[in-house]
């Protein structure tokens, strides 16, 4: 769907992984969709109005968010001529950024460790890097960034974490 | 040495019956030609005598106004797993099979030196290897190590945090060069969704190391991540089984990668509450999410299902700790914008307090100097997050269309999503949780009584 572009890895210090993050990695080639959702029958049918037609055309997405008056996700950049295909066949208004990466930090259990976003948060805003949206997992948090504002990205967040060694 | 190192939780120690079962576990081990190494939890859950919980209300109730001491308050919460370790060891001797109680330090588990939620640096297993080189089973206190002996610590018993029996025994069949680790528990593995919440569960034959640890942060209590992730790492076949059950029990190992789509189970994490904010202006979206953040991670309170529109933040918090989040919110001032007169943002949460209203008066005062504009905060309180753990969530087109589809029959309302490479989660109505979890269920797993097989059969 896209490529890891960089991975950095802090050193593993003891039996256990310290704390906070280990790592950070980057994606990108991909293109950031939202789409305004029509709330008078229900922002769950009108998401089901977006997501069918992608799905019919057999398009992979992620960072899918469902809230009430928008849809958002996250697709690759080759697909969104076709996304964009499938929603304007479907009657569906589509706004997309295209050039788009993924910032992540790997912290395990993250859960575990409040504050990891707004470390994160904090590192980007610093830099005046817009954030498209977020998304964890048990091991990591993400942000959908601007491609071009990707290197400064990578860089505030390995600055915040102090992850400098390049792993493989 | 084969060495197999067997973990049993509070609720498999916490009856003679129950410990007599533990005991024929271990004895099944030696027959198997291992060398069993015992781990075990307090006995008993909170409300037990030497229960984890019980030990620190006791400390606690000494004078509610004063906080016990970190140091203290671990070297009491490591009273409950000392004395199973006892008991433990004692109904193996009765039964014939001498055995040697062991604390944390004595099993050479040496954490740093942060109290209730210390991290394990090294392992000296000798005392372990020398007892069992003597034909005894060495019976281990779980969840807890010591400090440096060397450091100004003098060795101070430290306790691991959450899921802290689980990491001792997975730690120790690292340090062990285990051929297993065999975690006891009270249901027979680990299942495709709660089994009180939804009939017609079934016991996961064997799942990643991956998958486990999104179980686990998506609510399921089942291993903790940490006891997958240094199994994951020193490569050492984890177990979960029933203490009592007869079948097989669950395999964790592998990585997520190696398997072709499929879907693990529906868990869910219930009293969540859910707020969201509705912004007056877009430019400002970021600095009040980042306003949030900072003050969820000073109250140190972890949130799920961050999302949103450009128009309004939606985010979860455990309700557990949702006065405290309102508390701060409300009448919370965020200053922003670069214009002249500047913008102050003031929330509203809609159950708040007095604080709103107060900060109002008081910048009522500032009309001229800057722009102040209410943000309301709704608060739904009484929410759960249901989510569909699967690999190669992100490569399988329609897993969102499947799960709103099916939550949409099932006439269940979705607040709000949010998706990882594992997982695609629901924020519910609490009310319709157990409902939710069957419909997903059913669909993914089970599609009816008889149905498929379960995964990874």
């Amino acid at each position: 769907m896209s490529q890891a572009v960089r991975s950095i890895r802090a050193r593993r210090l003891g039996f256990e992984r310290e704390r906070g993050a280990v790592a950070v990695e980057a994606e990108e080639g991909l293109c950031f969709v939202r789409v305004p959702l029509e709330t008078a029958e229900g922002h769950e049918a009108a998401a089901l109005g977006v997501l069918r037609p992608l799905a019919e055309r057999g398009l992979c997405i992620r960072f899918l968010r469902i809230f009430p008056g928008c849809l958002s996700f996250l697709a690759a950049g080759e697909d969104l001529p076709a996304a964009r295909a499938a929603l304007v066949d479907a009657g569906v208004p589509v706004e997309a950024s295209v050039g788009c990466a993924v910032v992540t930090v790997f912290a395990p259990n993250m859960r575990s460790i409040p504050g990891l976003m707004a470390r994160m948060g904090e590192a980007l805003y610093a830099r005046a890097i817009d954030v498209y949206q977020t998304a964890d997992s048990h091991s990591s948090v993400s942000c959908v960034v601007a491609a071009e504002q990707l290197a400064d990205a990578i860089d505030a967040v390995r600055g915040e974490f102090g992850l400098t060694e390049e792993g493989p | 040495m084969r060495v197999r190192v067997l973990k049993f939780g509070g609720t498999s120690v916490d009856t003679p019956e129950r410990r007599q079962a533990a005991v024929r576990r271990v004895v099944q081990a030696r027959a198997d030609g291992c060398d069993p190494v015992v781990v075990v939890s307090a006995i008993g859950r909170a409300g037990a005598p030497y229960a984890t919980d019980t030990l620190l209300a006791e400390l606690e109730g000494v004078d509610p106004a004063a906080t016990p001491a970190p140091r203290e308050r671990d070297l009491i919460m490591a009273c409950g797993e000392i004395i199973s370790t006892v008991i433990m060891a004692h109904t193996l001797a009765a039964a014939g099979y001498p055995a040697t109680a062991l604390t944390g330090g004595q099993a050479g588990i040496v954490t740093d030196e942060v109290f209730g939620d210390a991290r394990i640096r090294s392992i000296n297993p000798h005392y372990v290897i020398s007892t069992l080189a003597e034909g005894r089973i060495p019976v281990v206190a779980g969840f807890q190590g010591v400090t440096d002996p060397g450091t100004g610590r003098h060795g101070a018993i430290t306790t691991l945090g959450r899921g802290g029996s689980d990491t001792t025994a997975s730690a120790l069949g690292a340090a062990l060069r285990a051929e297993a680790v065999e975690i006891y528990t009270d249901v027979p593995g680990v299942m495709t969704a709660d089994p009180r919440l939804c009939p017609g569960t079934v016991t996961l034959p064997r799942v990643s190391y991956e998958e486990i640890a999104e179980m686990a942060h998506q609510g399921a209590k089942v291993l903790h991540p940490r006891a997958a992730e240094i199994a994951m790492e020193y490569g050492i076949p984890l177990w979960v089984k029933g203490t009592t059950a007869t079948e097989a029990g669950t395999q964790i190992a592998g990585t997520a990668a190696e398997l072709p789509h499929r879907v693990t189970g529906i868990t869910h994490t219930p009293r969540v509450a859910y707020l969201t904010l509705h912004l007056p202006y877009r430019e400002d979206r970021r600095r009040l999410e980042l306003e949030l953040f900072r003050i969820l991670a000073r109250v140190r309170v972890g949130f799920h299902l961050l999302g949103g529109s450009p128009d309004a933040i939606g985010l979860a918090v455990p309700r557990e700790s949702l006065a405290t989040v309102a508390g701060l919110l409300d009448g919370l001032v965020v200053p922003a914008g670069g214009g002249s007169p500047h913008r102050l943002y003031l929330l509203r949460v809609d159950r708040g307090g007095t604080t709103f209203g107060v900060q109002e008066d008081l910048l009522a005062r500032a009309e001229g100097l800057a722009e102040v504009v209410a943000v309301p905060v709704q608060v739904v309180d009484t929410c759960a997050v249901v989510s569909v753990i699967a690999t190669r969530m992100w490569e399988t087109p329609g897993m969102g269309v499947a799960v709103l589809e099916t939550l949409q029959d099932a006439g269940i309302a979705v607040l709000q999503t949010a998706d990882s490479a594992l997982s695609l989660s629901c924020l519910v109505h609490e009310k319709d949780t157990g409902h939710a979890v069957q419909a997903l269920h059913r669909r993914f797993i089970r599609q009816e009584d008889d149905g498929p097989p379960a995964p990874g059969e």
